[in-house]
């Protein structure tokens, strides 16, 4: 019980720096590096992904921040407590699902399961009751908020896990494979969640999942881990332009891609191809080349034939692509 | 983000009161997964009852010794305990191991082995539930027969130490459970173990000298339930058990036991957390 008490913030980190700091986290299970060095700092509020192939040590990560798994070395700071020599403060800043399991009793209902997380934390039940009931109320679990969670579906028990990891209010969230088993109304749900935590409400996610569409469309930015090493750490938004193709694809208006304008207007010796756009009537022309001279030759010819030009872009992979070379060491 | 306040000046009382908060609220919880299961303890409230009974019944050669009866009837209520405690214990943190919920519950600001007491205490509030039912239906028996078993308050001091005992005991097995993998085939064992030799089927002083001491030294509950037997059917008094050194080695096992206990279960979880292998 001594360690309940109000410690100052560790030394290497503050109360209004990093969210979570990782310097030189090795864990190795004997002669096995599941992590090896990694280092890393997530601001408050931003989302990072962390992902990797199966085995990568994505999972030992998490486990490493939250303090459930001993570092063999390097030292973890959440919310500027260290994890190892600050812990009881340092637990106070998390909130974790993990993958692979329940996370909460299925054999107590929804209520109690929140009520039980949010006093293992050191609340008291009047502080936790408004929350537990915003959260049930948000997640559509109310109605059956006193039934057994094992009775529910794969989708609400995930919910439930997602208000208990919330329900005291942490600044750091850790979800690993949150959307793991979960049909695509329920998946939504969790990435709607997501959205509005790190958006609305200011918490900084880390999130682990092989599904690299949402990670793409939640992540602030990503790492890949590969056999315990970080391969790459950037906003998701630079990575995908590091790793842009060298083409471009100008949008068109006012034709189908198929009538003759273009072939009159484009010459023969251009290297483009046209095809029909996402739109009627729009069209997308791709250069294959990132030669900026050429762009520019297919810009004044589209301008003179007076066709209106609705977006030039080079063409950026989605980050599965991105994903896959990095996975393989591309 | 959440934090623990504690009043300016006052910050141990407050550090106590939301630690024995959270203990608390472990406690309440494992009663609260029991009470989902009430088929279950009914029915093993049920066979704790009827095992007494057909136990004396084979040792008496087919009949109920009067005697026999008052002699056996504490030391059969503290393996009731002991058997619940130690089971829970251990099932309880396996079964949280494999589900994962282990792992959700060590992400509290308690040490393991503060909130493990939480779960120690559901699983003794359940062994004294079930003993006192068992011991309000063979005192009512023992009105049928006759038996002489008359209630002294001096007792409650070996008594104690009996219960700390075993919930050291349970602690230490809780702690076993996460690092040995046949620890229910183990538990099997000592609870047969503890049955045979403290004293439930048959008083220890019966027993072989060698093998008396062996089971005061090493079963749990034996010297406990041995002074308890002197005090309550022996009727001697608190202090001829005191000065022949029964109740201070007593004390000292349950002391040690627990202690022991609370040592091993904090080392089991600090390897598990060393090995990752808390998780489900």
């Amino acid at each position: 019980m001594q360690e309940v008490l109000a410690h100052a913030p560790t030394a290497g980190g503050t109360r209004t720096g990093a969210a979570i700091q990782l310097r030189g986290l090795t864990k190795r299970f004997g002669h096995l590096a599941a992590v090896e060095g990694v280092s890393l700092e997530v601001p408050r509020g931003q989302v990072f992904g962390l992902l990797g192939p199966n085995g990568a040590g994505k999972t030992t990560t998490i486990k490493l921040m939250t303090g459930l798994v001993t570092p063999t070395s390097g030292t973890v700071v959440l919310g500027g407590y260290d994890i190892s020599r600050q812990r009881s403060r340092a637990v106070q800043q998390v909130g974790a699902v993990l993958e692979g399991s329940r996370n909460v009793y299925w054999s107590l209902s929804a209520w109690q399961n929140l009520l039980y997380f949010g006093r293992l934390k050191g609340l008291r039940t009047a502080e936790i009751k408004p929350r537990a009931e915003r959260l049930l109320g948000d997640l559509d679990l109310w109605e059956r908020r006193n039934q057994q969670v094992g009775g529910f579906s794969r989708g609400m028990q995930q919910k439930v896990a997602v208000a208990a990891a919330l329900v005291t209010d942490p600044g750091i969230v850790l979800l690993d494979e949150p959307t793991i088993g979960l049909d695509v109304e329920a998946a939504q749900t969790v990435r709607q969640w997501v959205v509005r935590l790190a958006h609305q409400d200011g918490k900084t996610i880390v999130l682990t999942t092989h599904q690299l569409a949402m990670a793409e469309e939640l992540c602030d930015r990503v790492a890949v881990i590969r056999d315990g090493h970080i391969v790459t750490d950037l906003p998701t938004h630079e990575l995908l332009d590091r790793y842009a193709e060298d083409r471009f694809e100008v949008e068109v208006g006012g034709t189908d891609g198929t009538d003759a304008t273009l072939a009159n207007i484009l010459p023969a010796e251009l290297p483009v191809d046209a095809a029909p756009g996402s739109a009627d009537g729009h069209t997308i022309i791709t250069l294959p080349t990132a030669d900026q001279e050429t762009l520019h030759q297919v810009l004044a010819r589209l301008h003179a034939g007076a066709v209106p030009v609705l977006g030039v872009s080079r063409v950026r992979p989605s980050l599965e692509a991105v994903f896959v070379k990095l996975v393989r060491g591309e | 983000m959440a934090t623990i306040t504690t009043a300016p000046g006052r910050a141990g009382h407050g550090q106590l009161a939301v630690g024995l908060r959270m203990v608390g609220n472990e406690t309440s919880k494992g009663l609260r997964v029991l009470w989902v299961h009430k088929l279950p303890l009914a029915l093993q409230l049920a066979i704790m009852t009827a095992y007494y009974w057909a136990i004396q019944f084979f040792i008496g050669g087919g009949r109920l010794v009067d005697r026999l009866l008052a002699l056996t009837l504490a030391g059969y209520l503290a393996y009731v305990i002991g058997y619940i405690a130690l089971l829970r214990m251990a099932a309880g943190v396996l079964e949280e191991l494999y589900t994962g919920t282990l792992e959700q519950s060590l992400l509290s600001p308690l040490r393991p082995w503060v909130a493990s007491t939480g779960r120690l205490a559901a699983a003794l509030a359940e062994g004294l539930v079930t003993a006192a039912v068992v011991a309000a239906f063979y005192l009512a028996v023992f009105a049928v027969l006759d038996v002489q078993l008359t209630f002294r308050w001096a007792a409650v001091v070996p008594l104690a130490a009996t219960l700390v005992d075993i919930a050291g005991f349970a602690l230490l097995i809780g702690g076993l459970a996460l690092v040995v993998n046949s620890i229910g085939a183990i538990i099997h064992v000592i609870q047969s173990v503890i049955m045979f030799l403290n004293g439930a089927f048959i008083p220890v002083f019966v027993f072989p000298g060698w093998l008396e001491r062996t089971a005061k030294i090493f079963v749990p509950t034996t010297l406990g339930i041995d002074a308890t037997r002197r005090i309550l059917v022996a009727g001697e008094p608190l202090r001829q058990v005191w000065s022949d050194g029964t109740l201070p080695w007593a004390l000292f096992h349950a002391a040690v036991l627990l202690v022991g206990g609370a040592m091993v279960y904090q080392a089991a979880i600090r390897r598990g957390l060393r090995e990752g292998r808390l998780g489900a």
